[in-house]
């Protein structure tokens, strides 16, 4: 995953959701701490502070907030590092959103590892699959360039819809307009490789002078299934940032009538007590495009 | 004797915390600062051999943590050229694998119960020795605190000591202003503690306060630290701004010929 962007995902998202403060009356920021310090959200604190609401450092305060803010008719937006806002307050995105059946837009940072130097308590490779194990609908989007970002949340905003969106620092070099669908980004008579966010670059770096046909997505759940019918030959590859293997049962039951293959790559589920940097952790989990290129290279042949 | 051995240790720990500042992502600083003089002397508590554990709960604070293990003779090498770095222990917020670390921090609260947990074990072992958590002020917004010490209390935890890191900051602002906390000691009391409060860059004060044994003691003990961000390096004492630094070489040199 490559890191090129002036503009971090989390900037887009802040600008924007202090915009759509100011636009619209329904929406509310809700924070536990994190990100609240920030200018943007400063100014659109003073400017509607019964819209930006900071619980302090109480996470499943925050997200059972937002909940209340839902049943009432508001549209939250709930903000913070993933591994808090998920995992952390689950059982609040379980019961207070889920099962009292109102939407919400819930917005990480972080990642699977984009600060692998903070250590595992700042990891969540779980993200996607836990909101899977929800038995209701939630659209998940997972962008792979800080351009991605304004479009879906805007659209998420003016919705009553389940949202999870999963920002990271991981960035692709450049932005792609996806509406959500599958895009057709290679050519070729190999196997589909589907990207997912920020692993397109390495991807594609993989792909260079095979015949593999690449594909990108960006919003994983609902995961375009039509998309892939239409493209997917006998062999199919998903790429994706966090846990190995999350989309794996989505494609499974999306091709299950005609014979093929899958392979799952992603975030290994293991603790490798092992830090540094992202980079060195998608080397470690063979996100990086030599190690790509050899296990999709290996599966092709 | 006591009191010039903490201060020393205090002293060579700020250096090395402002060399982690130094490293390629820097560190946090200020609560690091703030916290030193309080896990030198809980440290130096625990070095008696009792058991006693002590549980850095605002595990953001690591730098300060792994400088202070160092000081104190822990961990033998010096953990700040190595911090932060692919194959070395040296996290951000301290795991498992750190040399005298047995609990992973970093998710505010957590900490505060572990060194809870570990206070029943010792009790129900019949063994001496307590279960000394670090927090500081900003954590306390975290609800698993305050669950955590009514079931201290209930259970007449003696051996537990809660020792808040009182800098008067957190991540993203001040806690007056996000969540102001009046009458802290009167909370505590309220909630059937012993109540200490100290300065918390006074080693002797510490080191009194956390000395006892506690055996026979049915209360748990909250001691409130009043401490500075930054305590120690001028350029960044007091000021909300060194909650997380990031300086090159040539000013962590600087900043070191300033500790005081």
């Amino acid at each position: 995953m490559t890191t090129t962007a002036t503009r971090a995902m989390r900037d887009v998202f802040l600008d924007t959701t202090a915009a759509l403060i100011d636009e619209n009356p329904r929406v509310a920021l809700v924070l536990a701490d994190i990100s609240s310090g920030v200018p943007q959200v400063v100014r659109a604190a003073k400017a509607h502070p019964d819209r930006v609401i900071n619980v302090g450092i109480r996470e499943a305060l925050m997200v059972g907030t937002g909940g209340g803010l839902a049943i009432a008719g508001l549209r939250p937006i709930v903000h913070s590092y993933a591994p808090f806002l998920v995992e952390r307050a689950y059982e609040q995105i379980k019961l207070d959103f889920e099962h009292q059946g109102v939407g919400g837009i819930l917005v990480s940072i972080g990642a699977s590892y984009d600060r692998a130097a903070a250590g595992y308590t700042h990891f969540s490779p779980a993200d996607v699959s836990l909101f899977d194990n929800l038995p209701g609908e939630w659209i998940v989007h997972v962008p792979g360039h800080p351009g991605e970002v304004e479009g879906p949340l805007r659209e998420a905003a003016a919705t009553d819809d389940r949202v999870y969106m999963r920002l990271s620092i991981a960035a692709n070099g450049v932005p792609r307009e996806t509406g959500g669908k599958l895009l057709p980004v290679k050519d070729g008579d190999g196997p589909l490789v589907i990207a997912v966010g920020s692993t397109l670059d390495a991807v594609l770096a993989a792909a260079e002078g095979t015949g593999w046909r690449v594909a990108y997505a960006n919003t994983v759940r609902p995961f375009d299934t039509e998309g892939l019918r239409a493209m997917a030959g006998r062999d199919v590859v998903i790429v994706e940032p966090y846990h190995e293997g999350t989309s794996a049962h989505v494609l499974s039951e999306a091709l299950a009538d005609r014979p093929h293959r899958l392979l799952s790559i992603g975030v290994k589920r293991v603790d490798l007590h092992l830090y540094g940097s992202a980079a060195d952790h998608d080397r470690h989990h063979g996100l990086d495009a030599a190690s790509l290129s050899a296990r999709i290279g290996a599966f092709a042949r | 004797m006591t009191v010039e051995l903490l201060t020393e240790r205090a002293r060579r720990a700020r250096e090395l915390v402002v060399d982690m500042a130094a490293s390629p992502r820097g560190c946090h600083l200020g609560g690091s600062l703030s916290v030193l003089d309080i896990l030198v002397a809980a440290l130096h508590r625990a070095s008696t051999g009792d058991g006693t554990e002590v549980v850095l709960s605002k595990g953001h604070a690591a730098a300060g943590l792994y400088a202070a293990l160092h000081a104190s003779g822990v961990i033998e090498e010096n953990p700040a050229p190595v911090y932060g770095q692919k194959g070395h222990p040296y996290t951000g917020h301290p795991g498992p694998k750190v040399p005298g670390v047995r609990f992973p921090t970093g998710s505010l609260g957590h900490g505060v119960a572990y060194a809870a947990g570990w206070a029943m074990a010792r009790r129900l072992d019949g063994l001496p020795g307590l279960g000394i958590a670090v927090a500081g002020d900003g954590e306390l917004q975290e609800g698993l605190v305050w669950e955590t010490c009514q079931v201290a209390a209930a259970q007449g935890l003696g051996n537990f000591v809660l020792v808040v890191d009182r800098n008067g900051g957190q991540n993203d602002g001040m806690v007056a202003e996000i969540s102001p906390l009046p009458d802290l000691g009167a909370r505590f009391a309220s909630f059937g503690f012993e109540v200490s409060e100290v300065d918390g860059h006074d080693p002797a004060a510490l080191s009194a306060v956390l000395s006892p044994d506690r055996a026979g003691e049915r209360r748990p003990l909250a001691v409130i630290a009043a401490t500075v961000k930054g305590k120690g390096v001028p350029p960044v004492e007091g000021k909300a701004a060194s909650h997380y630094v990031t300086i090159d070489a040539a000013r962590a040199a600087k900043w070191k010929r300033l500790i005081r």
